[in-house]
């Protein structure tokens, strides 16, 4: 412990020069921007800045890509509440929640929670990954196909059950999102499904195009079809979080980086998994389930503030298997591991002791890009809701420029400007008729994972299934999901009961 | 009918074309005795018992109080989705010839008129003051490929 204070300290020595604060704050900057953008992704912009590490010391350079790491972190959840349009798939929940704030006059609380809980989820999983980093990542060792594949099997029971009007809506978009994940060529066989012969379609659906696409041009496309009052669409927000806010938010930043930061340390799909269940588990906690967007209420504030922070807790942790053992469990986490390898250091876990110095000043940077983040972000948060001012025919033109500019940057293709287009008539249809958006994003993005450990762990037992129920974690995670599909329907059946 | 049976029928089509696609699909199983056809077929088999649940469910009560939201009949206007509808085709037809910067401001002017305004001028300028430096970003400073006016070659 004394051992590891100390190490921190020298950390923050290093991290403290004029230079590296420099750094951290260019990072910080750059990362909120791209943030903002959908389309431009951290990993996309710390691949384009590799050359970087031919020139810079690596503590300046490794603290500048920790800031962009972080910074998209923030970016994404101002866009998505402002303009419903999340630049980072891990932003959807904050993007349904916030954005139903927003136009409930409530975006100053909506981004101030986001930016306040993505501090202090980051603080507290930068100091679990000062402390506790090497055990957990030993952990994380354990997990195999098997194991993965429950907890995508826990995040497809979660956001099907609770998001949505009726669970057949629910099943019925994550069947949706996991028919689009089955576009393209399949990884594990190289043979490919439903590509009609269209040869941007061996690719697969981008999920910019389909998350922008039913997020922004479907919400778009309804507010024109269905005439809307302007005040429902459009209202001049409070600008400052109230006594209740804190007193639900609190608990829900807690809540989420206790949930996120687990999730950090496996490849289980990155943040996605993580800000699902926190909204879960918020609503299902919350004594206000009825403000829920979900449930078509007004927006609850702990909606924002517990996915915000179990984000920000997953993307810090991420970084322990990456710098102990050398494992990267993200795509941005992966291109970090290349900068790494450019200054010739092979993170794992020798790394603490062959470059323990900068291994501490890099954690050191992270508690400093906490606090710059925050001091960046909390007091834009006035600025950022005077965007609700903007006339609607103004701000809805603006937010399919943004989104076709983020579709059409991808490989400068028409036809993604079409997906963008059908995919907005999806939503439409989808926002008309009641059906959850979110589940076909988790189906599109975790279907494929899904099907690859599905494999690999039936493979790896020769075909036994039992091995989802024989191995204590599978076990442990397939209780949780029987309890999450019978629990609410015994409970609901106890109430008339009992009453 | 009720708005639920179309909506069944929409899922229940949609289960038809990914049942439609199996045969295409290699059923070889390899070591896990799973072939790339077992996501297809439970992705068909799940949306055909969506459909048919949708289908079934006006019959239910308690089904049509669920699904209240959905006997609303809200004003629709066909007219600005057109709007709208159209200036997403329109960009993506010109945005190869005339680059991002022009072919977003046509789709701001038809979102715009879509949306109510009647100021195209003005509508066509704001779009410029967003385009252009969005272009700038992405092309220059992010160096994504993106040219200014590919008709003229820059």
């Amino acid at each position: 412990m004394t051992d590891t204070l100390m190490q921190l300290a020298g950390g923050f020595a290093a991290a403290l020069t004029a230079i590296n604060l420099v750094w951290a704050l260019a990072g910080c900057f750059v990362g909120t921007a791209i943030g903002v953008l959908p389309g431009i992704g951290p990993a996309l912009t710390v691949a384009m800045l590799l050359p970087l590490t031919a020139k810079v010391e690596p503590a300046s350079a490794l603290i500048l890509f920790s800031g962009i790491y972080y910074g998209a972190m923030f970016g994404g959840s101002t866009t998505s509440i402002l303009m419903n349009t999340p630049g980072e798939s891990a932003t959807m929940v904050t993007a349904m929640e916030g954005n139903t704030m927003a136009k409930n006059g409530r975006a100053g609380p909506a981004l101030a929670t986001a930016a306040i809980g993505s501090f202090v989820a980051g603080t507290i999983a930068t100091v679990l990954l000062s402390f506790v980093a090497p055990a957990a990542a030993q952990f994380a060792l354990r997990f195999g196909p098997a194991e993965y594949f429950m907890i995508m099997v826990l995040a497809f029971t979660t956001v099907s059950a609770v998001l949505g009007s009726s669970v057949v809506r629910g099943m019925t978009s994550l069947f949706i999102g996991l028919g689009i994940g089955l576009i393209g060529i399949e990884a594990t066989s190289g043979q490919t499904r439903y590509a009609l012969g269209i040869p941007e379609l061996y690719d697969g659906l981008d999920i910019v195009v389909v998350a922008v696409g039913l997020f922004a041009v479907g919400e778009a496309l309804y507010n024109v079809f269905y005439l809307q009052p302007d005040a429902s669409i459009n209202r001049m927000s409070q600008v400052k979080m109230n006594a209740q806010d804190w007193r639900r938010s609190i608990p829900a930043w807690l809540r989420g980086s206790a949930l996120g930061f687990p999730f950090g340390l496996i490849p289980a799909g990155g943040a996605e998994i993580p800000t699902f269940l926190s909204y879960a588990t918020e609503k299902r906690l919350s004594k206000h389930p009825e403000d829920f967007a979900t449930n078509g209420g007004p927006g609850a504030i702990e909606g924002v503030a517990g996915p915000e922070a179990a984000n920000n807790a997953t993307v810090t942790a991420a970084l322990a298997p990456l710098l102990t053992l050398g494992i990267p469990v993200s795509s941005t986490t992966a291109i970090l591991l290349a900068a790494f390898q450019n200054y010739n250091l092979q993170p794992g876990p020798t790394l603490m002791q062959t470059s323990g110095t900068l291994v501490w000043t890099l954690i050191a940077s992270l508690y400093i890009g906490n606090v710059m983040l925050l001091v960046l972000n909390l007091p834009l948060v006035g600025m950022w809701v005077r965007i609700l001012r903007i006339p609607t025919p103004l701000l809805y033109g603006g937010i399919l420029i943004f989104s076709t500019m983020g579709a059409y940057s991808l490989r400068q293709s028409w036809f993604d400007l079409l997906l963008l287009l059908i995919i907005g008539l999806l939503g439409l249809g989808m926002r008309r008729f009641g059906f959850p958006t979110a589940p076909v994003i988790v189906g599109m993005i975790l279907g494929p994972m899904a099907e690859k450990q599905l494999r690999n762990a039936l493979s790896i037992s020769q075909g036994d299934w039992t091995v989802f129920a024989t191995r204590p974690i599978c076990l442990v995670l397939l209780v949780v999901i029987v309890c999450i599909l019978v629990l609410p329907r015994l409970l609901r059946k106890r109430v008339p009961m009992a009453g | 009918m009720h708005a639920n049976r179309w909506v069944g029928l929409g899922v229940g089509a949609l289960a038809l074309f990914f049942g439609a696609g199996l045969p295409f699909v290699d059923s070889q199983g390899g070591y896990a005795g799973l072939s790339p056809r077992f996501l297809p077929t439970l992705v068909t088999i799940g949306l055909a018992l969506c459909s048919l649940v949708l289908l079934a469910r006006p019959a239910s009560v308690q089904a049509q109080a669920d699904d209240a939201d959905t006997m609303v009949r809200p004003e629709l206007s066909f007219h600005r989705l057109g709007w709208v509808a159209g200036g997403l085709i329109a960009h993506m037809i010109v945005i190869g010839t005339v680059g991002f910067v022009l072919a977003s401001s046509l789709l701001m002017v038809c979102v715009a008129r879509g949306f109510g305004s009647t100021r195209p001028l003005r509508d066509a300028g704001i779009a410029l003051a967003i385009a252009f430096p969005m272009w700038l970003l992405f092309a220059k400073v992010l160096q994504v490929s993106l040219k200014l006016f590919p008709l003229a070659g820059f």
